[in-house]
């Protein structure tokens, strides 16, 4: 239901409990920030509100590199004994016939 | 709203410029050994500390041993697929089954002394101790392969102790 049809609906049926002055104006906002925080911009603004602030930016910036550097060492060092693992295996495959024949 | 944007693109570059930084410093050994020509060598090198003399002389073994290597592949093929002709035929007790199993084990045996030769002779050119602990990895994955299920990890027989297959 499209916003406009839903004005009509509360024009033409009242509540019919006393409401508070700008109560309809309060929930349209809401569903307004809630619609919000699901984008994008929202989220870079929110973000880039925190990283512009010196005290949660600096630390926030260096948890972020620390992290990636944390997982470039824990993948670069898997993958490097990954790598020789496999060429320990192969070396002992190449001198030996019975392996060739296989 | 566009420098805040900005803050945070410069975050993530920065951190997906550590990342890459950082994986590819740690790994570049080992690309570099994939890449060339016997990568299997340049982790014996590696693994063996081999300096540029002791790495000419092993790689001049191994060409050789690799021919030889070659050949007798070729005769133990020979072999068993004479075995498997009679042996699904044959009675076992058999002249033709057990000359077939005489010459297959023959190349076992051919097989298993190339290595051990190969072992020996590689070894000689390196440091003591890595030659001791290359005879013992190509001892224990070459000559001693296959499945010993209920050796411990002490090297000791044990009737309760049984290895799994990994899968």
């Amino acid at each position: 239901m499209k916003d406009e049809d839903l004005r009509r609906l509360f024009k033409r049926n009242p509540p019919e409990l006393p409401v508070e002055r700008g109560f309809q104006r309060e929930v349209w906002q809401k569903i307004g920030r809630r619609n919000e925080i699901l984008s994008l911009p929202f989220l870079l603004k929110t973000t880039g509100d925190f990283l512009t602030r010196p005290a949660l930016g600096i630390p926030l910036a260096v948890a972020a590199v620390a992290c990636s550097a944390w997982l470039a060492v824990h993948n670069g060092v898997e993958s490097r004994n990954e790598t020789w693992n496999e060429l320990a295996l192969s070396y002992n495959q190449i001198i030996n016939p019975i392996n060739h024949d296989n | 709203m566009m420098s805040k944007g900005l803050v945070v693109l410069g975050v993530v570059v920065l951190s997906i410029v550590t990342y890459f930084t950082i994986h590819s410093v740690i790994t570049v050994e080992a690309r570099a050994a994939l890449s060339s020509d016997h990568p299997e060598l340049i982790w014996l090198k590696r693994e063996y500390s081999l300096n540029d003399d002791q790495f000419t002389k092993i790689q001049e073994l191994h060409n050789v041993h690799d021919v030889k290597c070659r050949e007798i592949c070729r005769e133990l093929s020979e072999s068993r697929k004479q075995l498997e002709e009679v042996i699904v035929g044959e009675p076992l007790e058999s002249e033709v089954v057990q000359g077939a199993l005489a010459a297959w084990r023959e190349q076992q045996v051919v097989s298993q002394n190339s290595i051990l030769k190969h072992m020996e002779e590689v070894s000689r050119y390196m440091e003591p101790g890595q030659g001791a602990r290359y005879r013992s990895n190509v001892y224990r994955n070459l000559i001693l392969s296959g499945r010993t299920p209920h050796i411990d990890s002490n090297g000791d027989y044990n009737s309760e102790f049984i290895l799994h297959l990994k899968r």
